[in-house]
């Protein structure tokens, strides 16, 4: 008799590797975004991004709208840097048509932009310690988000998709006295930040969570191509307003918010100095838009139909590079109109920063890269 | 007249009864009070008013949830293991209750006439019996994390049971103190040993020292302070159920009645510690200083349920701060800090109080006195000042960078100046500033 | 026979099967976590029958450390080694169960008989005497006195295990040879290795074919930007003609 008796005893299952799929719903990819690893205990052994679940071809649909109704599907790709967004498509239009924007537009859109980085920049700085486990500074960050919210929802109408870019300048006139009512959100929120800003930045266990976690160097941000405060807190010093300056950047001193770590720590401190400056940035712009009268666009043709020929627009946005490639073809749709987002190339990043840390560190890496999963997968 | 241990086991029957629902009732109250008063002291921390629908102030929001959760489906998973996975909340529930028995609320009451100290019961080594229920009570957790049969549960059960093996070996050598001090380890006469100071003399001064062991032993305060959170999974060390690493942790899989009996087993847990702590450092039921000036009544009959209380929700509010205030600990530094930090530093202090409590105790001569303390400094000053390895000096960038091997990848140097495309220079230059 | 009181009869009478059931159960089960629980029952059990037997202390201590701490870590292995894992087993040696099962049942026979004829008339003293300055405290004393050379030399010989487990579970692993994931990225950016994403084939205005090779700036085609599982083709002469995409269609 040589029947094969099982008892469940043995180390049968001994060292064979855990697969686990974070997302693509779990709590901490904000999104949809899905990590599929491989864990020998609580070390990751590998990862690899799963992307794509919230594709919905806004390359493709550009394809078959007129330049007006563009600027709708490029403000929700990254759906919190709304502004931004539609601003870059706004730019490479008037750039193909040799639109002159108004001077104060001009100034509207860049104190808007910078207005908008820092609406961008609070939701992170609110969420990224929620995810480390410090449930408190999400309030005091969202606090100062309804400040400027009501700000921006005054002049746009909008609190998320303000939709406020028209090719050629702005959808309308600020209203009267928004310019000072700005400047006293700006004053409150500058006023309140520091709240914040003891609360977490110099916490000892957040320090122990974010320094030396997630370290990416300057080459290897380069080589995956991350830009804006990721790339920054890795010591590449680039920023377009400086750089390249579009908008009227030119004639303001950007001071670029370098870090050189490279670690989570220094990301999210990138972001906590950025907004100190833009919210600066923003005031400086509020005071010329004082200065300036005139109209905030242009009389456009019936029609809009950019002349035949490509230009390549990019802007800073909140979370990094934002560029359109607009191929046209003289109609009144783009041929092309290709799409280059920040988070896209920022999330690459996590295929080398992923592996060797633990769980808790991933959640760490994973909030400090600053991604908004529609800017993903456009 | 104060309960002591001999004062035990002498009650009716239905006195007993009584007592078990009064602890049963008093639980489950302060449970729905504590989830009402984290939310709102919580809310105040983060600048909103928390609840504020049901009942005044909020204040039956709990209740209501509770109901709520009473009628959620029941969920099963498919691979559950199913015996385990109902005995896992039972486990935590039960050993939550039975470690409240042995907590003194007062002194003497008359209840219908009969005289009977206000705790349920008391035995040797009560104080033990807090530590094996809650030894117990994390099987609950690790076997409803193994009995899921999925992984976010499984890794919170695993840390669970890892953190509880640490922070317990913590929590029992903070309390050693507290025996060594009081001579027992029944419940109340470790409060009776707290409700006078004692005459002390230090370097030919005499004092009086206060009674209450959160003075006289701060460090092992400090110390079990620290690992009743850990104990109890609270913030910063809730690793167990982490939400923003494994969505729910152990809970991940539960629904219903079994996540509500969950729910009550940590709130019922953290009034536990709480209460120990009152009971072995805060002079327990005991009135505190000012209110004892007021006369002998506050030590006697039901109010010290009051104090009692009042010192509770004070360690309850401590707890709730800790949430709202700092961050979750990763898992290996979570542990780091227990084995290397924590047991070190209570084997030390406890140590150190033996021999204090040794020279005290026998009449050594003066200079032996002398050379075991300045033996003692001695070898405190070799650790302090025991050199150490100096850290390599790190490189400045532009050398580190310029060290990479031949063929890396391309790197622009951080003073980049990047030219001015043609397109923005004539941008700027058609456009004057406007003064 | 001797005095028993009526409350520890009951208590006896109850757990005593319990510990029984927990026993066989550990030993029948099949899945170790459910082993590992049999166990802790029995352990429960015998906790309490030291109490009863007015040893609260050591009956505190078996459940905190035994139950409490040991069958953690049982179950901490237990958990790590996974749900399914199982080892199969063949009976290789013929009969070795009736085997066991007599022996073993001999073994309690034996046993039992023997206890029994050591008890059956014994008058158990000093229990009250033991007691009298309190269970913990009289413990305490003996083992710190009269024991304390067996007490040390025990905790010596369970430490001397501890860290010889230790040194035969290490794997002794150099400082430089344990890989974090700043040394995993380093070396994956070493000279000759790639690490981003390669290139999306090329997308021009006369093709946009998977096939394509995306063009490096030099003019050059990118070789990484197609996949190698591709075949390679000749392109046949409408395939290379001019399109006139550029000019709308139009001939120039």
């Amino acid at each position: 008799m040589t029947a094969e008796v099982t008892v469940a005893t043995g180390t049968g299952g001994l060292g064979t590797d855990m697969v686990l799929n974070i997302g693509p719903q779990h709590p901490s990819t904000h999104g949809v975004l899905r990590l599929r690893l491989k864990l020998d205990g609580e070390r990751v052994i590998s990862a690899e991004p799963i992307i794509g679940y919230m594709h919905r071809g806004a390359e493709k649909l550009f394809e078959v709208r007129d330049y007006r109704q563009i600027l709708v599907l490029t403000n929700r790709h990254d759906w919190l840097s709304a502004f931004s967004n539609e601003l870059g498509a706004a730019l490479a239009v008037e750039r193909l048509m040799g639109i002159e924007v108004p001077e104060r537009a001009v100034w509207l859109r860049t104190a808007l932009a910078e207005l908008n980085r820092v609406l961008n920049h609070l939701m992170f700085l609110g969420s990224y310690p929620l995810e480390i486990g410090a449930i408190t500074p999400v309030f005091y960050a969202f606090r100062e988000r309804e400040t400027l919210q009501a700000v921006m929802e005054e002049i746009s109408g909008g609190r998320m998709h303000y939709m406020f870019n028209r090719v050629g300048g702005l959808k309308e006139e600020a209203p009267a006295g928004w310019t000072s009512r700005a400047r006293d959100a700006i004053g409150l929120v500058e006023k309140r930040l520091p709240d914040l800003d003891r609360l977490i930045r110099r916490n000892d266990i957040f320090m122990a969570r974010t320094v030396g976690v997630g370290v990416l160097t300057a080459a290897q941000a380069a080589a995956y191509g991350a830009s804006g405060p990721v790339a920054r807190a890795s010591g590449l010093d680039f920023d377009l307003r400086r750089d390249e300056p579009y908008l009227a950047y030119g004639s303001l001193k950007v001071p670029v918010v370098v870090r050189t770590a490279g670690d989570c720590h220094s990301r999210f401190e990138v972001l906590l100095d950025q907004v100190y400056v833009s919210l600066e940035l923003a005031r400086q712009c509020l005071d010329r838009v004082d200065q300036i009268k005139g109209p905030v666009n242009v009389r456009l043709p019936k029609v809009v139909k950019a002349p035949e020929g490509h230009t390549y627009a990019w802007t800073e946005n909140p979370l990094g590079i934002n560029g359109y490639y607009l191929v046209s073809r003289g109609e009144k749709t783009p041929w092309r109109l290709k799409l280059r987002t920040a988070s896209f190339a920022n999330v690459q990043a996590l295929s080398t920063l992923l592996p060797g840390c633990l769980v808790p560190d991933l959640i760490a890496i994973l909030g400090s890269m600053f991604f908004v999963v529609g800017d993903v997968d456009k | 007249m104060n309960p002591t241990l001999a004062d035990f086991g002498h009650d009716n029957g239905w006195i007993v009864a009584l007592k078990v629902v009064g602890v049963f009732v008093f639980l489950v109250v302060m449970t729905l009070f504590t989830i009402w008063y984290e939310r709102k002291v919580v809310a105040r921390m983060q600048v909103r008013p928390g609840p504020n629908r049901h009942g005044p102030f909020g204040l039956l929001q709990s209740l209501a949830d509770g109901l709520k959760l009473a009628f959620k489906e029941d969920i099963m998973p498919l691979k559950a293991d199913r015996v385990v996975f109902f005995l896992a909340p039972v486990i935590s529930t039960v050993c939550a209750f039975t470690a409240f028995a042995i907590i003194p609320f007062g002194p003497f009451v008359s209840i219908f006439g009969q005289k009977t100290p206000l705790q349920l019961t008391d035995i040797p080594v009560a104080v033990l019996l807090v530590l094996a229920c809650s030894g117990l009570g994390i099987y609950g957790i690790v076997l409803s994390g193994w009995a899921s049969g999925s992984t976010y549960p499984l890794l919170g059960g695993l840390r669970s049971s890892a953190q509880m093996i640490s922070y317990e070996v913590a929590m029992g050598l903070s309390i050693v103190a507290v025996f060594m001090m009081a001579g027992t380890m029944s419940t109340s006469e470790i409060v009776n040993a707290q409700a006078k100071g004692g005459q002390g003399e230090l370097f030919g001064f005499e004092f009086t020292y206060p009674g209450w062991y959160v003075l006289l032993l701060l460090p092992s305060f400090v110390i079990y302070a620290i690992s009743a959170v850990g104990e109890t999974n609270r913030a910063p060390f809730d690793l167990p159920e982490a939400e923003s690493e494994l969505v729910g942790g152990f809970h991940t899989e539960y629904s219903s009645l079994k996540f509500a009996l969950f729910f009550l087993a940590e709130y019922i847990n953290m009034v536990t510690v709480s209460a120990l702590a009152t009971t072995l450092f805060l002079g327990g039921w005991r009135a505190p200083w000012p209110i004892t000036q007021l006369g002998p009544w506050v030590n006697q009959g039901w109010w010290p349920l009051l104090w009692f209380t009042i010192k509770l929700l004070i360690l309850l509010f401590v707890f709730v701060w800790l949430r709202g205030t700092l961050p979750r600990l990763r898992y290996d530094q979570f542990m780091r800090f227990g084995w290397k930090v924590l047991i070190p530093a209570s084997l030390i202090w406890i140590l150190a109080l033996a021999g204090f409590k040794t020279m005290n105790n026998e009449n050594l001569p003066g200079w032996q006195r002398g050379l075991w303390i300045g033996g003692f400094a001695v070898i405190l000053l070799a650790i302090l000042l025991w050199p150490r390895k100096r850290p390599a000096p790190k490189l400045p960038l532009e050398e580190e960078v310029a060290q990479r091997p031949e063929g890396s990848f391309p790197l622009p140097p951080i003073d980049l100046q990047v030219p001015v495309s043609p397109r923005a220079k004539r941008i700027t230059a058609d456009r004057e500033p406007v003064q | 026979m001797i005095d028993v009181s009526w409350g520890e009869q009951v208590v006896f009478y109850i757990l005593a099967p319990i510990a029984v059931i927990g026993a066989l159960g550990m030993v029948m089960a099949r899945n170790a976590v459910h082993s590992a629980l049999w166990l802790v029952l029995t352990m429960l059990s015998l906790g309490v029958f030291y109490i009863v037997q007015a040893g609260p202390f050591i009956g505190m201590v078996q459940i905190i450390v035994y139950t409490g701490a040991i069958m953690m870590l049982f179950l901490f292995v237990l958990m790590l080694v996974g749900r399914d894992a199982s080892d199969s087993v063949i009976e290789t040696l013929r009969g070795q169960k009736v085997a066991a099962i007599a022996l073993g049942v001999g073994l309690g026979v034996l046993l039992g008989t023997g206890l029994y004829r050591g008890t059956v008339d014994l008058t158990p003293v000093g229990l009250a005497e033991a007691n009298k300055n309190g269970n913990v405290q009289g413990l305490a004393s003996l083992i710190f006195t009269k024991y304390v050379w067996a007490f040390e030399v025990t905790s010596a010989l369970l430490i001397s295990a501890a860290v010889g487990a230790m040194i035969l579970a290490h794997v002794e692993r150099r400082k430089d040879e344990r890989i974090g994931q700043a040394a995993m990225m380093k070396e994956r950016f070493l000279p000759g290795n790639y690490p981003g994403p390669k290139p999306g084939p090329g997308v021009y205005a006369t093709s946009n074919s998977v096939a394509t090779p995306a063009k490096l700036p030099d003019g050059n085609p990118a070789q990484r930007s197609i996949s190698p599982i591709l075949p390679l083709r000749e392109l046949e002469p409408a395939e290379k003609a001019d399109k006139h995409t550029l000019t709308g269609g139009h001939q120039s």
